[in-house]
C-alpha cells in the first residue's frame, strides 16, 4: 500500500473556529487564545482509516474578509476542503454560499463529496443561531455533507475529519488525484530581488 | 541442493512456498516482497472500530526521540526537494519498524542442518554396498530444517547436457534414507543454486555453488531480501603455503597456521570476497583432497595442498541494519571424515535460528504509533518564522513617490527557513509595479534574522494604470516558507492623481484639475481641447515671459518650485504667481517626460528613425499623427524656433535643443536602446526646430 496523502484546505468566514477545530484534532484539545490567522497556518496528521493510514496536510486558511482574494489560491490544489461556519452565528452561514461559489470556481473537478460544511460551538446550544435542520438542507442543496462539532468539548472533530479523508479514498483504496495546479510551483521565478540568492 | 523439514515446518514451509531459482539470483529481488510489505498488508486486513473517542488520535503524548527530531530537521534545513523528505520520512518508518520489531513479533527457535558435500562425481556405494550417509546427515538430535548442498554430482558428459541423471537419484535416495523421520518432506532442487523459503513471517534463503564464483552483489541483493541468508557449497579455496607446511601443520593439527593461510579468510579481511559473511570457528582438519575411498592425503604426482574447500558461511548485517529478532546462533560445524567415498570430506553445521511470527494486532499498534511520531516530528521540526508586522501603510503617494520599508524576519525554528514572496496581484503571479521587493538570501538559520525591503515607487508605468484605476495601492504578498506556513503581508497607501502619466488624448478630454477627477478612466465626450491646457498654459508662458531669456532651458528651475507648478496645475489648472521662468521651462520637459505615451507615439518610432534625414518625409509623419500629438508637438517647436529667433548662436542652440527634447518627445517601444540613437533622433527635431 502505497503512501497515502491527502489535502485538505479549511475555510470559512473569521472566527468560526477554524484553526480551533485543526488544533482540537491535532491535540485533542483546544488550546489558544483567539489570534486571528493572518496566513494560512500548515499542519500534518494521519487519519486511520479501515484500510490503512493516510497522512493529512491540513491548510488552516485566514477567514478575514480582506484576505478572502486569497482562498481561491489555496483551494485551486485543495483535495479536500472543510467549510465551518458558527452556529452562533447568523452572518456566518450565510456566508456558506459564497464559499461554496468559490470552490464550486476555484476547486476545479472537486467532487461535492470532498466538502464538508461543519457547524462549529454546538455546545453553545443556547446561543444557536442556525438549526441543525437547516444547515442540513442548505448542505444537501450544495452536494455536500453536514456535521456539528465542537472544538472545545471537543465533540465530532476527529470524525469529521475521518468521514472527510474516507471520502477521498477510492474503493481500491487509492486516494484519487484531483485536477492541481499549485500556485507553490517550484520553478515559478522568485520575486524577491537581491544578491546572493540561493534557491 | 536438497531441502526437508520435520513435519512441525513442513505445513508453513509448503504454504509460503519455495520458490527455485536457477542461476539467475537477482529475480528473487523481483518475485519476493520484501517483509515491511507483507506486515502493512498484514495491518490492512484488521479492522479499526469505528467509534474512537475523542482525542484517542492525540499526538501530545507522542513523545519524540532528540536524535530524530534533529536528523529530521537537519533534512528540512536543507531544503531538499518534496521527494527526497518523502523518502526520507519512508525510510524513517522502516527504520522505526525494524527497531521495535521485536514488539510485534514473537520468535520461536528452528534449528537448521546445512551440509555440503563435493562427491567427485562418485555413486554413493562402496565396496560394502550402498554408503550410509548418517554420519554426515543425522544427529542424536533432529533438526527442523535440513538443507545439503551438492557439487560434481555426475561428471560425466551426458551430465552437462541432460540436468536430470540418475546418479543425483541414487544420492538423494541415500539422503532420505539417512534423514530421520521426514522423508516426505524432501524436496530435490535439480541443478538449483538457490532455495528462498518462508516460515512463518520469515525469509530464509540457501545459496549452494561450487566454485568461488561468486559475485557481492547478488549476495546483497539477497540479503536486502531475506531474514537469513547462508552461503554453502565447494568454494574451492585453498590454503596459500607450500606443501610440506601444510602436511606438516596437518600432522601436528596446527589450525592455527591452517587457518592463517586459508584464501578466504585472507579474502574476507581484506574485504574481497563474501563481505560481512561469518563462519563458525573451523575445528576441523582441511576436507580435500584425499586419496578416494581412505583418509590418505592426496598421494597422486599432483600433490594437491590439503585445503578447506568446503564450507557454510551466514550473511550478518552491519549493526545498524541488523534486526533484533533475526539471531544465528551456531551449534556445530565440522567435516565427516569417516565418508571416504570422494575425495572430499563432507561438511555439516547446525544453526539455531528465530523465526519470527507478526502479531497483527500488536503490529498495528505499533505502526499506528511510529506514524503518529512521524506527525509530530513533521509539526514540531517545521520551519517557522516571526514577523515584526504584517501590515505596511506608504501613507500619500504621489507621482515620483519613492520610499522604503523593512521586514524583519526572524527564524525561531528548529531548522533554517527559506522563504519566497508569491502573490496574485491582479492575477498576474508578478508583484504590481509599483512596488519592489529587495532582500539578501532567502535562507535563515536558526535564531537569526533577515530583512526584506519594500520600496513603493510610483513610475510613469505605475502611475498610468493608477491613475485610471486599473490598479491601486494595495496588495497582500504571501510570505510563503518552505515547509512551513503562510504569511500574508498587506501592503497599502492612498494614491494621490495627477495629469502626469497620462496619454496626450486623455488629457485633452480632461476638463477638471486632475485632482479633482475619480480614479477611473477618462470618458472622452464633446470635443477635446486642442493642446492640454496644462501643456498650453507652461507654453503660454514661456512665450510671453521667456523669449529674451537666453538661459532659458538651460538653467534648471529649483525642485521645489517644479513640485509647486505640479501642485498647481494638478489641483487648481493655474500657474502659481511669482514663479520662476526657469522652473517653468523644466516643468515642461518633466511633464513631456511624464507622459504615458511620448508625443511621437511609440509606434511611430521606427518610421521616425528612417525618415530623420528627410526633412519632407518627417513633414510628412507629423501630419499623419493623431491631432493632439500633432497640436502639442508644432505647438512645442513653435516655441522653440521662437526661443532660437532670440538667441545670436542659432546653430548650437539648436543641436542642443534637439539634443534636449529628441528623447523626450520620442521614446523607443524597446528600451536601454535609446542612448546610443539620440543623435539620430536629434536629427529628426532639427528640421522642426528650424526657424
Amino acid at each position: 500500500m502505497a503512501d497515502r496523502r491527502c489535502k485538505v484546505v479549511c475555510v470559512g468566514t473569521t472566527r468560526a473556529g477554524k484553526s480551533s477545530l485543526v488544533q482540537a484534532f491535532l491535540y485533542g484539545y483546544m488550546s489558544r487564545e483567539y489570534a486571528g490567522t493572518v496566513g494560512v497556518e500548515f499542519h500534518s496528521k494521519t487519519v486511520f482509516l479501515p484500510d490503512g493510514p493516510v497522512r493529512l496536510q491540513l491548510w488552516d486558511t485566514a477567514g478575514h474578509e480582506r484576505f478572502s482574494a486569497l482562498v481561491p489560491t489555496y483551494l485551486k490544489s485543495a483535495e479536500a476542503v472543510l467549510l465551518t461556519f458558527d452556529l452562533t452565528d447568523r452572518a456566518s452561514f450565510d456566508e456558506v454560499t459564497q464559499y461554496a461559489e468559490l470552490i464550486a470556481k476555484h476547486a476545479v473537478g472537486l467532487a461535492p463529496t470532498r466538502v464538508l460544511v461543519l457547524g462549529n460551538k454546538s455546545d453553545l446550544d443556547d446561543q444557536r443561531q442556525v438549526s441543525h435542520q437547516e444547515a442540513a438542507a442548505k448542505s444537501i442543496e450544495l452536494g455536500y455533507d453536514y456535521m456539528e462539532v465542537s472544538a472545545t468539548q471537543p465533540t465530532n472533530v476527529v470524525r469529521c475529519f475521518r468521514h472527510l479523508v474516507a471520502q477521498v479514498v477510492a474503493p481500491d483504496g487509492r486516494l484519487e488525484p484531483t485536477c492541481m495546479s499549485r500556485l507553490r510551483s517550484p520553478c515559478s521565478p522568485s520575486l524577491i530581488s537581491g544578491p546572493k540568492r540561493r534557491s | 541442493m536438497s531441502l526437508a523439514t520435520t513435519p512441525r515446518f513442513a505445513h508453513n514451509t509448503l504454504q509460503g512456498g519455495i520458490r527455485l531459482i536457477q542461476q539467475k539470483l537477482y529475480r528473487f529481488a523481483l518475485e519476493h516482497r520484501p517483509m515491511v510489505d507483507r506486515l502493512v498488508e498484514a495491518f490492512a486486513q484488521v479492522s479499526l472500530d469505528e467509534d474512537d473517542p475523542e482525542g484517542e488520535e492525540a499526538e501530545a503524548t507522542t513523545a519524540v526521540a532528540e536524535d530524530d527530531r534533529l536528523s529530521f530537521a537537519a533534512q528540512r534545513g536543507l531544503s531538499l526537494s518534496d521527494t527526497k523528505i518523502q523518502s526520507w520520512k519512508e525510510a524513517w518508518i522502516r527504520k522505526q519498524m525494524q527497531t521495535r520489531e521485536s514488539e510485534f513479533t514473537q520468535t520461536e527457535p528452528l534449528s537448521v542442518a546445512i551440509g555440503t558435500y563435493n562427491v567427485n562425481g562418485r555413486r554413493p556405494v562402496d565396496e560394502h554396498g550402498p554408503v550410509d550417509l548418517s554420519p554426515w546427515v543425522a544427529q542424536d538430535d533432529p533438526a527442523d530444517l535440513y538443507v545439503f548442498g551438492f557439487q560434481e554430482l555426475d561428471l560425466s558428459k551426458e551430465a552437462f547436457v541432460f540436468s536430470d541423471t540418475k546418479r543425483e537419484e541414487e544420492w538423494s535416495e541415500a539422503l532420505a534414507k539417512a534423514l530421520p523421520r521426514s522423508e516426505r518432506y524432501v524436496r530435490g532442487n535439480k541443478g538449483g543454486v538457490a532455495i528462498s523459503l518462508t516460515i512463518k513471517d520469515t525469509d530464509i534463503c540457501f545459496v549452494a555453488t561450487h566454485l568461488a564464483a561468486h559475485d557481492d552483489a547478488v549476495a546483497r541483493r539477497n540479503q536486502a531480501q531475506h531474514d537469513y541468508l547462508f552461503w554453502l557449497g565447494d568454494l574451492n579455496y585453498r590454503i596459500d603455503a607450500p606443501y610440506a607446511s601444510v602436511r606438516q601443520w596437518v600432522e601436528q593439527q596446527n589450525m592455527e597456521e591452517l587457518i592463517k593461510n586459508d584464501q578466504l579468510k585472507a579474502q574476507q579481511t581484506a574485504g574481497l570476497a563474501f563481505v560481512r559473511f561469518k563462519e563458525p570457528p573451523i575445528e576441523f582438519m582441511p576436507t580435500y583432497k584425499f586419496d578416494p575411498g581412505t583418509d590418505t592425503w592426496d598421494t597422486s604426482e599432483k600433490q594437491r595442498t590439503p585445503s578447506y574447500t568446503d564450507r557454510i558461511l551466514y550473511y550478518e548485517p552491519d549493526e545498524g541494519q541488523r534486526s533484533s529478532v533475526n539471531k544465528v546462533a551456531n551449534i556445530e560445524y565440522t567435516s565427516v571424515p569417516e565418508l571416504r567415498v570422494s575425495d572430499h570430506k563432507p561438511v555439516r553445521a547446525r544453526f539455531l535460528i528465530q523465526v519470527a511470527s507478526v502479531i497483527a494486532d500488536k503490529y498495528r499498534e505499533i505502526y499506528v504509533s511510529v506514524l503518529r511520531q512521524l506527525d509530530a516530528l513533521e509539526n514540531s521540526t517545521m520551519p517557522t518564522i516571526e514577523v515584526d508586522t504584517q501590515q505596511f501603510d506608504f501613507g500619500e503617494c504621489k507621482f515620483g513617490f519613492n520610499k522604503s520599508q523593512s521586514l524583519t524576519i526572524r527564524n525561531t525554528g528548529p531548522v533554517a527557513a527559506s522563504f519566497d514572496i508569491v502573490t496574485d496581484h491582479l492575477e498576474t503571479g508578478t508583484l504590481p509595479k509599483w512596488l519592489l521587493v529587495d532582500g539578501g538570501a532567502n535562507v535563515i538559520l536558526q535564531g537569526q534574522e533577515a530583512k526584506l525591503r519594500f520600496t513603493v515607487r510610483i513610475s510613469v508605468d505605475a502611475a498610468a494604470d493608477l491613475n485610471v484605476g486599473k490598479d491601486a495601492i494595495h496588495v497582500i504578498l504571501i510570505l510563503r516558507v518552505k515547509n512551513g506556513k503562510d504569511f500574508f503581508i498587506t501592503i497599502g497607501g492612498t494614491y494621490v492623481p495627477t495629469f502626469l502619466a497620462r496619454t496626450l488624448e486623455d488629457l485633452t478630454y480632461l476638463n477638471v484639475p486632475a485632482r479633482q477627477h475619480p480614479l477611473e478612466p477618462i470618458v472622452r465626450k464633446e470635443a477635446g481641447m486642442h493642446v492640454p491646457k496644462e501643456i498650453w498654459l507652461l507654453v503660454n508662458r514661456l512665450l510671453k515671459d521667456g523669449l529674451n531669456n537666453t538661459s532659458l532651458f538651460y538653467i534648471q528651475g529649483k525642485p521645489e518650485e517644479v513640485d509647486s507648478i505640479i501642485e498647481a496645475l494638478d489641483t487648481t489648472l493655474e500657474l502659481p504667481p511669482d514663479i520662476s521662468i526657469e522652473a517653468v521651462a523644466t516643468t515642461l520637459l518633466h511633464v513631456l517626460n511624464s507622459l504615458s505615451e511620448p508625443v511621437i507615439p511609440r509606434q511611430l518610432y521606427q518610421r521616425c528613425m528612417e525618415c530623420a534625414h528627410a526633412p519632407m518625409l518627417c513633414q510628412q509623419l507629423v501630419a499623419e499623427l493623431p491631432a493632439p500629438s500633432r497640436y502639442t508637438f508644432e505647438y512645442v517647436m513653435a516655441l522653440l524656433r521662437e526661443i532660437i529667433a532670440s538667441h545670436e548662436k542659432k546653430q548650437s542652440v539648436i543641436n542642443i535643443f534637439a539634443a534636449m527634447f529628441a528623447p523626450i518627445l520620442l521614446k523607443s517601444p524597446r528600451s536601454g536602446s535609446v542612448r546610443n540613437r539620440n543623435s539620430v533622433m536629434g536629427e529628426c527635431v532639427i528640421g522642426f526646430v528650424r526657424p
